[in-house]
């Protein structure tokens, strides 16, 4: 679908005849930008669009369709006065010449609140020459038309506001499009081709059971084999699934070595990296084991001192009283308390000698100092330890231990210092560690490695089909000389004839299923490699766009090739993007070969787009990346923006792509509470796109060319 | 023969006993005597003589530890250098009654000054403060 033109007229907020011009596909130039204030009537242009092509819009039925109507011609024209809407197109579809499109309702009001409307209505017309009248399109052949060209469920691929088919691919409901995916290229037709075939193969095979009904080793030979070939169309069909996915994990293992050699230069000086945190993790082990050692050293060491050093200062005082003791010949007693009191209890002393007056003072003086036996052993037992100078038990104590935890404590403080030191280390190298490739590498070689285990496994799976296969090969063929011998002579020709054409449906069905296989195949590979080109070269970062084989709908994946579920920026965007630009074009390319082929006529053509505010969802970098990957993806490229999605990035990207552009110009009397919402920057120029009215009037929009 | 009862305040002092039920993996007593001893000599130390209270509540668990311990334990030297410098007639100094006394009443002020440390510097850091009063004198005292 290529157009030349677009017009609106009296359509929802347009007022009169507004037109697009576009320029002919194939310039270097092929975008036309609209653009416009919020709330203008920007996405006006994607409703007009599906109205002229279907006839219909969402919330609007045969009721209520005089609202399509522009407001101010709704207030101005009289009563049962009719008012024309329509929306026109000069276009081209499926590469045929252009003609002139329009669907157009008239509606009337016929009394207060009451509207009367006809159509709307499909008319077309070879020329734009004015005086060249419309034809209607009675017998819809030119729907049919349209409706191949861009069937309904895909209008949102190729002409949509924010994200192609409404988000869904960004939003985990691939599976809803999976259907209009094949319907648009075609893969449907495929299908129907099987089972009509299928069908008829079925219908042959009953018809020789009921000839072989009494035939009881003919009837069991044919359930036989057709057993063995519904068991060997599984296999076949099997083999091929291994075969693809083969081919897949070729690929996968292919761009991951790719991959790998990359990272792996990256790899070298991550490797410096990694080895300086591993010193650090060996400096933080180290001093760990130092710190517990010198805690375990100074517990141990407090419990051995008992507390001595603490009593250092006093050792001399206590020193002294013991040898103030020993003078006394108190210490150690030469002499015990229980000896004196005897001595005193007798009369005679142990020499014979009689105790005068004097030595019993003596002998009582004495007694009053002696000590007891336990008492003068404690304090012989002190002063034994304090003895020895430096040798002494106590002065070891006290020169030692304190000496000995002063270390120990210093050995403490410099392992705390140390582990402070590589723990400080450690937290700023490893998110250098984690950002650097060596982890993307590390991880990059196993996937490599789980790609290669599934390979060979599935060889396995593949060599293990091949023989199967050519089992039930070897098996056919005994059953088919075993037919022949057993097939019944009343009638053996008939059955003779069925045999073959239930061979040939076989052969149809076998060979429509691989021909829909291949012809999966190369779209998949077609598709993908579209999809790969656009999206590949645009997203920075290392993600990488692939297409599911079964649904070929895009998935964004990691260099690992692990599937990325939330991608930021604008990466969803660009996939988007990127899928339906390749899926015009393959569409493009699927009807050239069908032509080529003459198995088709007007089926699929080139095909334009429409985007409104395509930056939606992207972050300011994407808007740019976005803008860049826009000009050239389509033969024709119909962008509009908003203010906010027109910033000078984008500007600078698009200006030089531009044909040519619109602006949504306002025209209205409310106050514009920010006058500089409607200025727009296009090449050197400022452009407002509000007119003001006078107060009371309605406000409506209209198109000015800009650029 | 004379024992020496546990002062009260030595409860969150039990887990640095090796040989506690809940000993700490940083245990610095070996036995309960010697937390006693250390805990009388910190007295002292501190009070520079006999301590200015007397001691009035006790622990029933661990019960009073018989002077024969301390004296097997090698931990008897201590307690009778502190009975003597808190009691400077020789008489009064050796009689066990007077030496269980004056050490049970320092030691709980030594356990005091434990307490206060364990409270402010943390558990883990209880014993580096007590390897620092040993080595080094503690902040205040003689």
């Amino acid at each position: 679908m290529i157009f030349e033109r677009i017009t609106l007229h009296n359509f929802q907020r347009y007022r009169g005849e507004n037109s697009i011009e576009f320029p002919a596909p194939g310039k270097a130039s092929s975008i036309i930008l609209v653009l416009a204030p919020n709330n203008s009537g920007k996405t006006t242009i994607l409703y007009a669009l599906r109205f002229l092509f279907y006839g219909h819009l969402a919330g609007y039925d045969r009721e209520t369709a005089w609202n399509l109507a522009t407001d101010l011609c709704r207030s101005t024209t009289p009563l049962g006065e009719d008012i024309e809407v329509w929306v026109e197109a000069r276009v081209s579809i499926g590469g045929e010449p252009p003609i002139t499109l329009r669907r157009s309702l008239q509606t009337r009001q016929i009394s207060a609140g009451r509207w009367k409307t006809e159509g709307p209505f499909l008319f077309h017309k070879k020329t734009d020459r004015p005086n060249e009248k419309f034809q209607v399109d009675a017998d819809g052949s030119l729907q049919t038309q349209i409706d191949a060209a861009v069937p309904q469920e895909l209008f949102s691929w190729f002409y949509f506001a924010g994200e192609p088919a409404e988000g869904k691919m960004s939003h985990g409901n691939s599976r809803a499009l999976v259907e209009p995916l094949k319907k648009a290229i075609q893969l449907r037709r495929w299908t129907d081709a099987i089972h009509t075939a299928s069908a008829v193969h079925t219908s042959l095979k009953a018809k020789l059971q009921k000839e072989a009904k009494n035939h009881g080793e003919y009837a069991n030979l044919l359930n036989k084999k057709d057993l063995v070939s519904r068991s060997k169309s599984d296999v076949v069909s099997g083999l091929a699934t291994v075969q693809r996915e083969i081919q897949d994990l070729q690929r996968s293992y292919s761009d991951i070595d790719g991959e790998c050699l990359r990272t792996s230069k990256k790899a070298e000086e991550s490797q410096k990296l990694f080895q300086r945190l591993k010193d650090q993790e060996l400096k933080r082990d180290r001093a760990a084991g130092t710190l517990d050692q010198a805690n375990a050293e100074i517990s141990s060491l407090i419990s051995k001192s008992a507390g001595m050093p603490l009593l250092a200062p006093v050792l001399p005082a206590i020193e002294k009283r013991l040898e103030a003791l020993r003078k006394a010949n108190l210490l150690p007693a030469d002499i015990s308390k229980g000896f004196i009191e005897r001595l005193l209890r007798a009369s005679n002393c142990v020499c014979g000698r009689v105790h005068d007056h004097g030595a019993k003072e003596h002998l009582e003086a004495y007694l009053k100092k002696t000590l007891a036996t336990h008492t003068n052993n404690d304090l012989v037992n002190l002063a034994n330890a304090l003895e020895g100078g430096q040798d002494s038990r106590v002065i070891s104590l006290i020169a030692r231990y304190p000496g000995d935890l002063s270390r120990q404590l210093g050995k403490k403080s410099d392992a705390i210092r140390a582990l402070a030191d590589s723990k400080a280390a450690i937290e700023e190298l490893t998110p250098q560690v984690k950002a650097s490739s060596i982890e993307e590498f590390n991880k990059l070689v196993r996937r490599r490695e789980e790609i290669s285990r599934e390979f060979r496994a599935k060889e396995k799976s593949r060599d293990e089909l091949e023989g199967r296969l050519r089992t039930q090969e070897d098996s056919l063929k005994t059953i088919n000389a075993d037919l022949a011998k057993a097939r019944p002579k009343r009638g053996a020709e008939e059955a003779s004839k069925l045999e073959n054409a239930i061979a040939i449906a076989e052969r149809l069905v076998a060979n429509l299923r691989k021909g829909q296989q291949q012809f999966q195949d190369a779209v998949y590979e077609l598709l993908q490699e579209r999809l790969r080109q656009h999206f590949d070269s645009t997203v920075t970062g290392g993600n990488r766009a692939k297409l599911d084989r079964d649904t070929l709908l895009p998935v964004i994946v990691d260099p690992a090739d692990n599937i990325v579920k939330n991608p930021g920026g604008g990466e969803m965007q660009v996939l988007s993007i990127a899928f339906v630009a390749g899926l015009a074009e393959l569409r493009t390319k699927i009807n050239a070969d069908l032509k080529k082929a003459g198995l088709a006529g007007r089926l699929l053509g080139e095909q334009s787009f429409v985007l409104d505010s395509p930056f939606t969802s992207a972050d300011h970098n994407y808007m740019r990346a976005i803008a860049d990957f826009l000009p050239n993806k389509a033969p024709q490229l119909l962008v509009l923006l908003a203010k906010q999605n027109w910033p000078d990035t984008v500007r600078e990207a698009l200006e030089p792509h531009i044909a040519s552009a619109y602006g949504v110009t306002l025209h209205t009397s409310a106050d514009a509470h920010d006058a500089s919402s409607f200025e727009f920057q296009i090449g050197k120029k400022s452009v407002s796109l509000r007119k003001e009215l006078r107060a009371g009037e309605t406000a409506y929009t209209t198109f000015e060319k800009i650029f | 023969m004379a024992a020496i009862r546990v002062p009260s305040n030595a409860t969150d002092l039990l887990p640095f006993c090796q040989r506690d039920e809940h000993a700490r993996p940083d245990a610095c007593f070996e036995t309960y005597a010697h937390m006693l001893a250390i805990a009388a000599c910190l007295g002292y130390r501190l009070a520079s003589g006999p301590a200015s209270r007397s001691c009035q509540s006790f622990l029933k668990t661990p019960g009073p530890i018989d002077l024969g311990i301390f004296r097997s334990q090698g931990l008897f030297s201590q307690l009778l250098i502190i009975s003597m410098m808190c009691h400077p007639d020789n008489d009064a100094a050796l009689d066990e009654a007077n030496l269980v006394r004056s050490i049970e009443d320092l030691a709980e002020a030594g356990l005091e000054e434990m307490c206060m440390a364990l409270t402010s510097k943390g558990a883990s850091s209880f014993p580096e403060v007590l390897a620092g009063w040993i080595a080094e004198g503690p902040p205040t005292g003689i």
